[in-house]
């Protein structure tokens, strides 16, 4: 009977395996992973999920279900952590633990063991930064003052701590810029670039700082006054970035569009959408036998050739840094979308961008077709 | 003094990756410390191929040469930085986090660099 049952499940995973290929959507994925989920293989199910998220980026659904099969896996890694915790206690271990907990999304575990990190090793900026996030996030979505006068405090104190901490300086500078204190923000931006000349984060930021909304009374007072209104008086940075439109009745123009506001953003030369034989192009591109374009290309073809052969799977994105600054490539099938941009631009946003680019033309194409 | 071998065991095992090493420009491997399922020869000869590829492009278009080249795929992750007559490669699984381990790379990168030099 359980030979029969095992049969019978695995026919059901090749066939939705199948499916998955043939016709990619994320209720495909999340049919497949809840399948590997059932038969307690977290790993596969995170594998579908992430695998889905590369399409789908913005399926509720894939996250709920990636969510749920990395919690059963931080679980048993906590447990781990916990062992070895009573073992030898050490601030490395406290933060990689106060991290499964974060990523968790537990803010009350997180909290718990940074504080009880910060009792045995004051010195450690560390625990006050990984706390200083957790109290950061719960300000962002609750707008709660109290968390962000702590996550304001934390934040000092691990720049007082760890004075070349750029990415404490920068998140200090964010939340004080969107409560309106720019004289303070502008003061910890200050040190930013000076450790950081030609990060273009903290040049977004310093403009912020410079052009936002100012407002009066102490950061106390800031703080109240956005718990009171419900809004943050300045808009968060990253929603200066190009906003995908997804929809299936939206044709070529979209992606033409996104192309544009690619281009537009800080730092950005130049960019691409190739389908097989036709290419897209917006920005600093000649013509058609462009070498941006060319070795675009190639690193698709060759990087997918290479991912099959190691054995790792498809090839979903790859980024190139050289004398020519950085070109960020994202595949999937025979669709290809690239750009190219200069030293010191968030690397890691824009191949987000390009992975909603790639999503969206594919989600519309499917749309279409149907 | 520490070798090339010690450098890649180390990165290893700080940086939780499945395997790293180091191989000339050409793909002829110089160290390895690599996971059970992974063979250098391998991982290096694809490399290899996709470093040439990528320099040979790069060139003849007018690009110059490449510092850092990483690729995501669904099932792993591979990250090759050019360290001066070679290069370092590193791969983890999916789930691995390259941004985070990125200071550990960079420092056993800093460490190889000097050894060829030392070396020269």
């Amino acid at each position: 009977m359980k030979l029969f049952q095992r049969l019978k499940i695995w026919k059901e995973l090749k066939r939705l395996e199948a499916k998955v290929h043939e016709n990619p959507s994320p209720s495909t994925y999340v049919d497949l992973g809840q399948v590997y989920l059932n038969m307690e293989m977290t790993d596969h199910t995170v594998r579908v999920a992430d695998e889905g998220l590369s399409l789908f980026p913005n399926s509720e659904e894939l996250r709920k279900l990636r969510k749920f099969a990395q919690k059963a896996q931080l679980n048993a890694k906590i447990k781990d952590l916990r062992v070895r915790l009573n073992k030898s206690a050490s601030p490395k271990i406290y933060k990689e633990l106060a991290d499964q907990y974060l990523e968790l999304g537990d803010f009350g575990a997180v909290q718990g063991i940074a504080e009880e990190c910060i009792r045995r090793f004051p010195e450690d900026a560390g625990a006050y930064f990984v706390l200083a996030k957790a109290r950061l996030t719960n300000f962002y979505r609750d707008m709660s003052s109290r968390d962000g006068l702590d996550a304001v405090r934390g934040l000092q104190r691990v720049v007082d701590l760890e004075r070349k901490n750029t990415k404490a300086l920068k998140m200090l500078a964010e939340v004080l810029i969107r409560v309106g204190a720019l004289d303070d923000a502008n003061e910890y931006l200050q040190r930013a670039k000076k450790l950081m000349p030609s990060d273009r984060e903290t040049e977004s930021l310093l403009r912020e700082a410079q052009n936002g909304k100012r407002m009066q009374g102490s950061i106390d007072s800031m703080f109240h006054h956005v718990e009171e209104r419900g809004t943050m008086v300045n808009a968060s940075i990253a929603a200066d970035k190009p906003q995908p439109r997804v929809a299936a009745e939206e044709a070529i123009g979209t992606v033409r569009d996104y192309l544009a506001q690619l281009v537009e953003v800080d730092g950005v030369i130049k960019a691409c959408y190739i389908k097989g034989s036709k290419a897209m192009v917006k920005g600093d591109i000649r013509d058609g036998n462009d070498g941006f374009l060319r070795v675009v290309r190639v690193v698709a073809k060759a990087a997918q050739r290479v991912s099959r052969r190691m054995d790792i799977g498809n090839f979903s994105k790859a980024s190139i840094d050289g004398e020519f600054g950085h070109i960020c490539v994202c595949s999937f099938g025979d669709v290809v979308a690239a750009l190219q941009c200069e030293f010191g631009t968030p690397v890691d946003r824009l191949l987000a961008d390009l992975q909603e680019l790639v999503a969206g033309s594919l989600y519309m194409s499917r749309g279409a077709e149907r | 003094m520490t070798s090339i071998q010690d450098i890649l065991e180390d990165l290893r095992v700080t940086a939780s990756l499945k395997g790293c090493l180091v191989m000339m420009h050409d793909g002829i491997v110089v160290a390895t410390a690599l996971d059970r399922s992974l063979e250098g020869d391998v991982v290096s000869g694809l490399t290899s191929f996709l470093t040439s590829t990528l320099r040979r492009v790069l060139t003849e278009s007018g690009l110059g040469g490449f510092t850092s080249l990483t690729v995501h795929s669904t099932h792993g992750k591979v990250l090759m930085v050019d360290i001066g007559t070679s290069y370092l490669v590193v791969t983890t699984n999916q789930f691995g986090r390259l941004d985070l381990s990125m200071p550990e790379i960079q420092e056993a990168a800093l460490q190889l660099r000097r050894l060829s030099r030392i070396s020269l």
